[in-house]
């Protein structure tokens, strides 16, 4: 595939591909923020170490995206210097910050999910062997970040009055909003990019999600103003504050 | 009465004389039953110490994580946190087996009460300090470190130090990279370092303790615990920063004395920081003062450690 | 600020941490070799943790073994089961 310089030079369905890549991969990039935020509030010397090698993972598959995407014009600088909040294409599910230790575990369990959820239909694609390639790498190594939230919600759970399946009722409403609107064309999935359709996707994020939590029926959230290019209803970007304190700073001293 | 008391330090002590004889000729002991009150004292005591120095670390590099440039810069530094949590990770396990709890030392202790050193009781201020952080501190902590590993009496904590020292390696060569890097960024940026080594250098110096001539932790040395002296582990420290130094460029006070045929310092320890400047006095003070400012302690020391202690949620995170 | 309260029978398994050893090679010839120790509350936490905590290097093949499962015969009456390392 070429390598282009504009937008403007993009297929329709690669243009739909770059918005769908750019949602995950900065999917990816906030998580590994918040991993970053939560790190010392770890409850025991593993979870410090833990919740680190989870940040460089989330970075790190962020980051192998972006690569991605350079085919698609993306450049490096453009992704952590020149956007601002409102260009992070994060999912909604991660605005809001965690309120305790269980709601954070119910966050990156249903973020997790979410976004393997999603990158597992990339893992036989025909049309692009190297996002193929790169799909199945990101979800074996995800494995263990669920693990890691599945342990935790467990453990949780052993307490009665624990309030993790509540923290995750409500994250999981604002879960579905990445997959909010699904009257509209699926391109990516009609160009053979993916291998299920995005209400597919849906059922199956669902369905693991069913297995460590109760999915009440009829959970949809309400989509009004659901955009595809940002996978999100209302207003593009992510809170200032959050992105004060995710971005990146001191940028003369990166290392080459 | 007082014959059985009698009877029984004579024992005592025919099992001390014998730990230090197997000792002496090189044994290595594996289980706590082999070690004498004294022996175990010592041990857990330089262990301890280790164990709080890695903890140390998860404030020290909490901010460099979220000021780092890049994805890549924060990648390294994580990585190189989530080394630093291993290593406390083994070391508190080892010192269950000795009794400690880990989760009272680790979130319930005062933090007062942890024996942190002063080089990482400072914030770091910005990526350079990240550099000079793993070439001067980690270097230092590799030293003393990877003299544990080659000559510690007690197996477990030897074996333990290759996966630690393994991994400082690595810090100290990013250190190395990063220096260099940035001693080739012009003349704005070489003094932004050499600012930054002027308070990094002698805190590295004091990191292996006094001098031998007013301590040397016979003990240590007695039981095998750890094979060479404060002086010895500093010149080891000197030999490899200081051809460095002198190789990108930055002037640190120390060189090398052909006559001797070592390094000295430019300077007689112990000397005192300014703790409002930040600037060090280089006259030379008593070791007593000097104690007493490393037991005040830096900024970064308590409300660090406080910080790993509590849980901030909500609007505190943003 | 709220200091950090950790339920030790939940969170951590009991009063007493409960520990799993680790086991791993790099490479088929390699034998199967203890590494070292993770605490958990449970085997998918315990997973996770050996996974993170005993990363240096590529293993061809991890397991872990609660403490609790293991029995000494050489290391009978010593206080630790299993040595760290």
């Amino acid at each position: 595939m070429a390598v282009v310089n504009s937008i403007e030079d993009l297929s329709e369905a690669d243009k739909v591909l770059r918005d769908e890549l750019y949602c995950i991969a900065d999917a990816k990039l906030v998580l590994a923020g918040w991993y970053m935020m939560v790190l010392q509030n770890g409850r025991s010397i593993a979870d410090f170490t833990s919740i680190c090698a989870m940040m460089q993972g989330q970075y790190g598959h962020a980051r192998a995206l972006y690569q991605h995407l350079g085919r698609f014009g993306v450049t490096l600088d453009e992704v952590e210097w020149t956007r601002g909040a409102k260009d992070i294409r994060s999912p909604k599910l991660l605005d809001r910050p965690p309120q305790s230790w269980s709601d954070f575990v119910a966050t990156i369990f249903m973020a997790e999910q979410a976004i393997s959820t999603q990158l597992s239909a990339y893992r036989t694609s025909l049309a692009d062997r190297t996002l193929a390639r790169l799909a199945d790498k990101i979800l074996k190594e995800s494995r263990f970040h669920l693990s890691y939230s599945v342990g935790w919600i467990k453990a949780l759970r052993n307490d009665p009055s624990s309030a993790v399946d509540e923290d995750a009722r409500r994250r999981l409403v604002e879960a579905l909003d990445w997959w909010g609107e699904l009257d509209q064309p699926d391109v990516v999935f009609a160009s053979g990019y993916r291998d299920a359709s995005d209400s597919d996707l849906r059922e199956r994020f669902l369905k693991a999600v069913g297995e460590t939590f109760d999915v009440p029926d009829g959970i949809a959230g309400h989509a009004r103003s659901w955009q595809r290019s940002i996978r999100r209803n209302g207003a593009p970007g992510i809170p200032e504050n959050l992105f004060e304190k995710i971005r990146f700073k001191n940028r003369e001293l990166a290392m080459p | 009465m007082a014959q059985a008391a009698l009877a029984r330090e004579t024992t005592e002590e025919a099992t001390e004389v014998a730990l230090q004889t197997r000792i002496k000729a090189g044994a290595t002991l594996e289980d706590i039953s082999e070690m004498t009150p004294r022996y175990r004292d010592v041990l857990v005591a330089t262990m301890a110490i280790a164990a709080d120095l890695e903890i140390m670390t998860l404030p020290l590099d909490y901010d460099a994580i979220a000021f780092a440039p890049s994805i890549n810069d924060r990648i390294a530094v994580a990585s190189a946190l989530q080394d630093e949590m291993g290593h406390a990770q083994v070391m508190f396990r080892m010192l269950e087996d000795f009794g400690f709890d880990s989760y009272h030392q680790v979130f319930e202790r005062d933090p007062k009460n942890f024996k942190t050193f002063f080089l990482l009781e400072f914030g770091n201020l910005s990526p350079i300090d990240v550099g000079l952080g793993h070439l001067v501190g980690d270097q230092a902590g590799y030293i003393t470190t990877r003299d544990l590993e080659e000559n510690c009496s007690f197996g477990p904590y030897s074996r333990s130090l290759r996966k630690v020292n393994f991994e400082e390696n690595f810090h100290v060569k990013r250190g190395e990279y990063m220096i260099r890097h940035y001693m080739q960024q012009g003349p704005e940026m070489r003094k932004r370092v050499q600012d930054r080594m002027d308070f990094w250098f002698p805190l590295g110096a004091e990191w292996f303790g006094a001098t031998d001539d007013v301590k040397s932790r016979t003990d240590q040395l007695h039981y095998k615990i750890r094979g060479s002296s404060n002086d010895q582990l500093r010149q080891i420290w000197l030999q490899r920063l200081v051809p460095f130094c002198e190789q990108v460029g930055l002037k640190v006070p120390a060189h090398f004395d052909s006559e001797r045929g070592i390094y000295v310092l430019d300077y007689q320890m112990p000397i005192l920081l300014n703790l409002e400047t930040l600037k060090w006095d280089f006259r030379t003070v008593t070791w007593p003062e000097k104690l007493a400012q490393w037991k005040k302690g830096g900024p970064l020391k308590l409300p660090g450690l406080t910080r790993m202690q509590v849980e901030l949620w909500g609007q505190d995170l943003w | 600020m709220m200091k950090k309260v950790i339920d030790r029978q939940l969170e951590l398994g009991g009063d007493k941490p409960e520990f799993y050893e680790v086991f791993a090679r790099r490479d088929s010839a390699e034998p199967l070799t203890h590494i070292g120790s993770v605490e958990a509350p449970n085997a998918e936490l315990a997973e996770a943790r050996a996974w993170f905590v005993y990363d240096q290097h590529i293993w061809r093949e991890m397991c872990i073994v609660p403490l609790s499962a293991i029995v000494t015969i050489t290391e009978r009456g010593s206080k630790s089961k299993v040595k760290v390392v």
